[in-house]
This record gives C-alpha cells, sequence and structure tokens, in this order.
C-alpha cells in the first residue's frame, strides 16, 4: 500500500515534468 | 525534399539491417548481452546494432556519393575523388567498427578502448577536421586555437565516445539523445548564416537511420547498440559538430546532462580512488530507476531536457548559450537532490512494510 504511494508521486512528478515541458513548447516561439 | 529522401532511406534501411543482424546474432548465439547485476535488462539481448546503424549509414552516403557526389562537399582536397574530411570520417569509423565487434562479441579491457578512440580522434584531426577558433564566451575576439587543435580534437572525439557509450545503459537513451543532437544539430546546419549542407546531409542520414534502429532499442529492447553502436554514434556526433566550422557549444548543450554525468561519475569515481572505468550503478538513468521511474519515463524525461536545451541552443547566442550553461547546472543539481529525495524516501517505505 505505502509503496503504491510512492509510485503515484513518481508518476505525479513524471507528468508534471510532461506538462511543464508541453507548457515550455508553447511558450518557446514567443521567447526573446 | 532532398533531405526527406535520405532521411528515409537511412531510416529504411537501418530498419531492415537491424532484423537481419537481430537475427543472425540469435541465431548463431553470438555478441549475447547476458544480465549483470548493474544491467537494466533481465534476459539475453544482442549487442551488435551498431553495425545495422553503420552498415545503413554508409551505404546511404555511398550512393549519394555515386550519384550526387557535389552534396558532400566539405573541403577542396580530395583523396581517390573522395572528399579528404570524409575519408577520415569513415576510416575512423571502420577502425572503431573492428574494435567494437571485437569488445562486443569477446570483450577487450577498457584502457585498449580508450587508446582506440584517441586513435579516431587523431584520425579524424589528421584527416583536417579541425577546430580554427572558439567563440569567446565573454564577447569581443574569438579565441584562435592553432595547434592545441591537435590535442582538442581527440580530447572531445574520446569526450563524447564515453558520453554516448556511458549513457546505454537504458534501453533506447543513447539512441535517443543521439537522434535529438542530431536533428538539432541538422536545423543549425540548414540555418541560412551557418549554411553547412553537407553536414546537414550526414546528420539527417544518422538521424534516419537511428530512428529504424529505435523501434528495437526501445524499452523492452530486442537488440543493443553494444559498444559498436554506442561508440559509432559518439565518433559521427562528435565529428558532426566540429565539421566544416565549430558547433561546440550547442552540441554540448544538447548532450549538456549526460555530460555533466559523465564529469560527476568520473570524478567520485577518482575521490574514492577507483577506476574511472569501473563501472557501478551510480550514472543519472540508474538514480532514475532507484528512484522509482521505469525504463521509457527515465528516456522521456531526459530526452525532453535535451530538446529543451537543442532548441535554446538554436535560439541563443554565444553569451545566451553561456546562460543556459548555468540553468543546465542548476536543472542537474535539482536532478540529483530531487531524484535522491525520491530514492530515500522509496528506501524508507520499503523498510516501513
Amino acid at each position: 500500500m505505502k509503496e503504491d504511494n510512492h509510485k503515484k508521486l513518481v508518476k505525479f512528478v513524471f507528468w508534471a515534468m510532461i506538462v511543464i515541458f508541453i507548457l515550455g513548447m508553447a511558450v518557446f516561439p514567443y521567447l526573446n | 525534399m532532398f533531405y526527406w529522401i535520405i532521411f528515409i532511406a537511412g531510416f529504411i534501411l537501418s530498419l531492415g539491417l537491424t532484423f537481419l543482424v537481430r537475427k543472425y546474432a540469435v541465431s548463431h548465439k553470438i555478441a549475447l548481452a547476458i544480465p549483470r547485476e548493474r544491467d537494466v535488462h533481465t534476459k539475453p539481448i544482442p549487442r551488435l546494432g551498431g553495425v545495422a546503424i553503420f552498415g545503413a549509414f554508409w551505404l546511404v552516403v555511398g550512393v549519394l556519393l555515386i550519384f550526387y557526389p557535389d552534396k558532400l562537399i566539405f573541403v577542396n582536397n580530395k583523396i581517390g575523388g573522395i572528399d579528404e574530411n570524409l575519408c577520415g570520417l569513415f576510416i575512423a569509423s571502420a577502425i572503431w567498427l573492428i574494435i567494437g565487434i571485437i569488445d562486443d562479441v569477446r570483450g577487450l579491457p577498457a584502457w585498449v578502448k580508450l587508446v582506440v578512440q584517441f586513435i579516431c580522434g587523431a584520425v579524424i584531426v589528421a584527416f583536417g577536421i579541425k577546430i580554427w577558433w572558439l567563440s569567446n564566451p565573454a564577447g569581443g575576439l574569438n579565441i584562435i586555437l592553432n595547434y592545441w587543435t591537435y590535442l582538442l580534437v581527440p580530447l572531445w572525439i574520446v569526450l563524447i565516445m564515453n558520453v554516448t557509450n556511458w549513457l546505454d545503459g537504458v534501453d533506447g537513451l543513447s539512441s535517443s539523445i543521439s537522434l535529438i543532437t542530431l536533428l538539432i544539430l541538422f536545423f543549425l546546419s540548414i540555418d541560412p548564416a551557418i549554411n553547412q549542407n553537407a553536414t546537414a546531409m550526414l546528420c539527417i542520414i544518422l538521424a534516419g537511420c537511428i530512428l529504424g534502429f529505435l523501434p528495437a532499442n526501445w524499452n523492452p529492447a530486442k537488440i543493443f547498440l553494444g559498444d559498436t553502436g554506442s561508440g559509432f554514434l559518439g565518433l559521427m556526433l562528435g565529428t558532426f559538430a566540429i565539421i566544416s566550422g565549430a558547433k561546440l557549444a550547442t552540441a554540448a548543450l544538447v548532450m549538456g546532462i549526460p555530460i555533466l554525468d559523465t564529469l560527476i561519475v568520473i570524478i567520485g569515481r577518482l575521490s574514492k580512488k577507483k577506476s574511472i572505468f569501473a563501472a557501478d550503478k551510480t550514472h543519472l538513468h540508474h538514480r532514475f530507476l532507484d528512484a522509482g521511474f521505469n525504463p521509457k519515463q527515465t528516456v522521456i524525461i531526459l530526452s525532453m531536457i535535451s530538446l529543451t536545451f537543442g532548441l535554446l541552443a538554436l535560439k541563443l547566442q554565444t553569451q545566451g548559450k553561456m546562460t543556459a550553461f548555468l540553468w543546465l547546472l542548476a536543472i542537474m543539481g535539482i536532478l540529483l537532490v530531487g531524484l535522491s529525495f525520491l530514492k530515500k524516501r522509496k528506501g524508507a517505505k520499503n523498510e516501513g512494510r
């Protein structure tokens, strides 16, 4: 059960990184 | 359009050759990687993927040389009608192919491979692929290298060959990072301000070859690059970054995290008074796996970081790139701290069970 929590945290970190990357790519063309 | 054709040609040839090499290695039981304690895979997998990439790349280049020789001109000097730089690249990669196959099949001491890597670097510089100058990070006049190029080029080649080799610890990681680096170098080369069309040709052919190999190398891998492949990719990336004008900062930014990881591992091993070639599980990708990420997530995260810095490198001038290097250091620090926290948390949870 406790390890499931860790898996969930890792999964959350992974998807957070994906979202940050996609947002970064979305604003990238407007960077100076 | 022409770039698309050679890209697809490399892709299809590599896809076919990878299938054939894998079938041959499995049926003859040669160069099979038997799982060890530090390995991620759990069953024997053939290691000769590099042979397929090497074959596909040079076949496409060969056909291009026959039908469109004017597309691959780097310098005016020719040897047997072929561009001097391209001859050097072929000879160095052929030397590494032989050593790589021997290593993948029978195993070779690390020092022998290091010596051969230096020889490959020496061949590259001997055939006229040199770094004449570097952009001054502080602005102002460029730094002229003169004879230092004969030392710097082999050192750079050896560094990148080892980076791609050490990256090859998780299925698809080394090939993914190499693919991203090649695409970034391709877009940089076709930029009108840079205008290195021959370099762009080589980059896009090799990118196609890697893409053809990647489906078989992606987790769970059916074939590995082996030392033949990782060394070949390192040799090519290192050379493409300096051929017909240095693009070192761009290549170093795309491969920034793996390069930093390599330096950290070397310093770590030296501080423990161990050989720098003593294999262990201290690489960044091992830290990701220890923290609980799976191999696919590890490859995706590291590829996203490489792609981000690659795109930044395309957009930035020299001084901007120096700032990006500082960002790279910061991200490496955050990754190390975050992964160490997750690993400790995972360990504590397991103990508590």
